[in-house]
């Protein structure tokens, strides 16, 4: 692994450059946002290396952005955003990844955390009775004829229609929980297969539900306005388009990596397998994603359907009555188009974020409601013993990333070297001392996801807030976590 | 040297292959993605599949077939523990895989796809390797 670090041209105690010069192939520099905390990290890991191989793709303007939880992906770095131009850029698959609309949602609730405390062990043997989880479970959501289509084209709003929900749900989601470019004819068969009984799931991995204490206020006037009070109960869930976005990017991938020979680009890494943002292949895959990011909006409000009936059940109180309202719905894997200040002049751009989160500032046209004046709520899962995070987009975030921040707390350690180094009993028994009930589908599960494998979520907010990007509303501790 | 090793990689999984064919590599590499979701084979049913593709280069073919298995696994159920890779001719191959139709739900580790970062199938001394990155 070269040493990026002699490479490293430091503009800020938050902000690093990887000059032109550093990498053959570079049309644009690379900037990692990472504070003194962080940057040994990067040392450690080739990520650095991904983010100069981003620069290297055709239209790509300004630069190439890394965000503090940046670690190493596959084609683009995890934490990787970038934007490029509509006319002379490429789309890129390996920008979004595989789990297309990959998002976090949170749930606000008038539920006291002590009395969510006090029932922690129901809650969390009921989520995990009623939340399908693992390899090769359904859900009791049967699509039946057109539904399939429906889902494609409509998102989160096809599951509220259909008795999964509240109205209001879609106004506090990220473009209201649907894309409208979605192209269900650009989902093909297999795609529709892996995702038949999928709607409802939560996935493996990295992928949870998590019942949180609002553990701190730092800004009350956002909080307000997300509906976050201190001392109550929130429920944060982690999920994303299930098998369908998979296949969707496995099958545009393979539909490039031929265009790719065909438009005549070399490429550093075959993940970043891309075509002509204006290209048939460009226009195809741009559809076939819209429609995948739309079934995991779908999917994550199915979800939540699922945890408010868990509530109510355990609570003996509606939803509505227990304020399980909708905090906001994040995607973190996603292109987007979206029009943005290039050289003092508004351009349209295809922005890329691959393990980030939009955080759009205040005024923003896309912001509705309550929101339009304090910012975006960026919701940033932390690991299961510490804490999660709830920031608000800032103008700086607009002028500098593409109006984008950090997606979570960022893995240091491989799943083998977890599995080595912890100990599923001893990990158990800190969380329990942290106050954490956890349901897990394995010790396996519990292991590579254990609190120790991932970076200190405190930097990476720090990172971000001390970087201007954004600013911090709320820490979330939380009280049950369900692994798949 | 085992015909797969795990490879480290900070959010995924990867496994290392080497294969004294091309057939055995194929074959080596199946065993080693089935054994990242689960390193004891879950019960099941005895089922076989054929499976038949073509691709445009070996590295292109390599990551199609087991993106097959994992297929096979997420619609059919189906988990691969007898690959039997009949012939890999250039971009195309064909292969009979035993293995066992599931009975339920299965706590293992979730492979959301099989990448291409990276890949390369290399020619050695002794027959043929590659490395394999899985999204997790």
């Amino acid at each position: 692994m070269p040493d990026w670090t002699k490479c490293f041209d430091n503009i800020s105690e938050y902000k690093i450059k990887i000059p032109r010069t550093c990498f053959e192939g570079m049309r644009v520099p690379g900037i990692i946002y990472a504070g003194p905390e962080l940057v040994e990290d990067l040392k450690r890991d080739d990520a650095p290396q991904q983010v100069a191989n981003v620069a290297t793709l055709p239209g790509i303007v300004e630069y190439a952005l890394a965000m503090p939880d940046i670690h190493y992906g596959y084609g683009f770095p995890i934490g990787g955003v970038a934007a490029m131009s509509v006319e002379e850029g490429v789309i890129s698959p390996g920008g979004v990844g595989f789990d297309i609309n990959c998002g976090v949602r949170l749930l606000a609730s008038a539920i006291e955390a002590g009395d969510a405390r006090a029932k922690a062990d129901e809650l969390a043997t009921r989520l995990f009775r009623d939340v399908p989880t693992g390899v090769g479970s359904t859900s009791d959501i049967r699509l039946r004829g057109g539904d399939m289509d429906k889902v494609l084209q409509r998102g989160a709003a096809w599951a509220a229609r259909n008795g999964m929900g509240w109205d209001e749900d879609l106004e506090y989601c990220e473009s209201g929980g649907g894309l409208e470019d979605a192209d269900p004819g650009e989902v093909g068969r297999r795609a529709r297969e892996r995702g038949a009984n999928q709607l409802g799931t939560l996935g493996a991995g990295n992928h949870f539900i998590e019942v949180q204490e609002v553990e701190e206020v730092f800004d009350d006037r956002a909080a307000r306005a997300f509906g976050l009070e201190k001392g109550m109960a929130a429920v944060m869930i982690h999920s994303g388009s299930r098998g369908l976005g998979h296949q969707v990017c496995d099958d545009a991938i393979r539909a490039m990596r031929e265009a790719v020979v065909r438009y005549g680009y070399e490429l550093p890494d075959r993940q970043l397998a891309c075509a002509p943002v204006e290209s048939p292949e460009g226009r195809a895959y741009y559809g076939g994603m819209c429609a995948a990011a739309n079934f995991a909006w779908a999917n994550r409000q199915c979800l939540a359907h699922t945890v408010r009936g868990t509530m109510e059940r355990v609570f003996g109180a509606s939803a509505e009555r227990l304020g399980l309202r909708l905090v906001y719905d994040v995607a973190h894997n996603i292109a987007k188009f979206e029009e943005h200040e290039v050289g003092g002049k508004k351009r349209r751009l295809c922005v890329h974020r691959k393990g980030a989160t939009r955080a759009f500032a205040a005024g923003h046209p896309e912001l509705a409601g309550r929101h339009a004046g304090v910012g975006q709520p960026v919701i940033v899962p932390g690991d299961m013993g510490s804490a999660s995070y709830v920031m608000a987009g800032a103008p700086l975030a607009m002028a500098e990333t593409w109006g984008s921040v950090c997606h979570g707390a960022g893995r240091v350690k491989s799943r083998t070297s977890a599995k080595k180094d912890f100990n599923a009993a001893t990990v158990l028994e800190e969380l329990a001392a942290h106050g954490v009930t956890v349901r897990a589908g394995s010790k396996k599960s519990l292991l590579e996801e254990a609190p120790g494998a991932y970076k200190n979520v405190d930097h990476v907010i720090g990172t971000c807030v001390n970087a201007g990007l954004a600013t911090v509303v709320a820490r979330l501790r939380p009280i049950v976590v369900i692994k798949g | 040297m085992a015909p797969y090793v795990n490879v480290e990689h900070t959010a995924d999984a990867g496994i290392h292959v080497t294969g004294g064919t091309l057939e055995e590599l194929f074959a080596d590499a199946a065993r080693g993605m089935m054994s990242v979701i689960s390193e004891v084979p879950p019960e099941g049913w005895p089922e076989t599949h054929v499976v038949e593709l073509s691709s445009p280069d070996l590295e292109s073919l390599i990551v199609d077939w087991l993106a097959e298995l994992l297929y096979l696994l997420e619609v059919k159920n189906f988990f691969a523990t007898d690959p039997r890779v009949e012939k890999v001719d250039g971009g195309a191959m064909r292969a009979v895989v035993g293995g066992a139709r599931l009975r339920g739900v299965v706590h293992a580790t979730e492979i959301k796809a099989v990448t291409h970062h990276m890949i390369s199938v290399d020619r050695t001394m002794n027959g043929f390797e590659t490395t394999i990155y899985f999204d997790l």
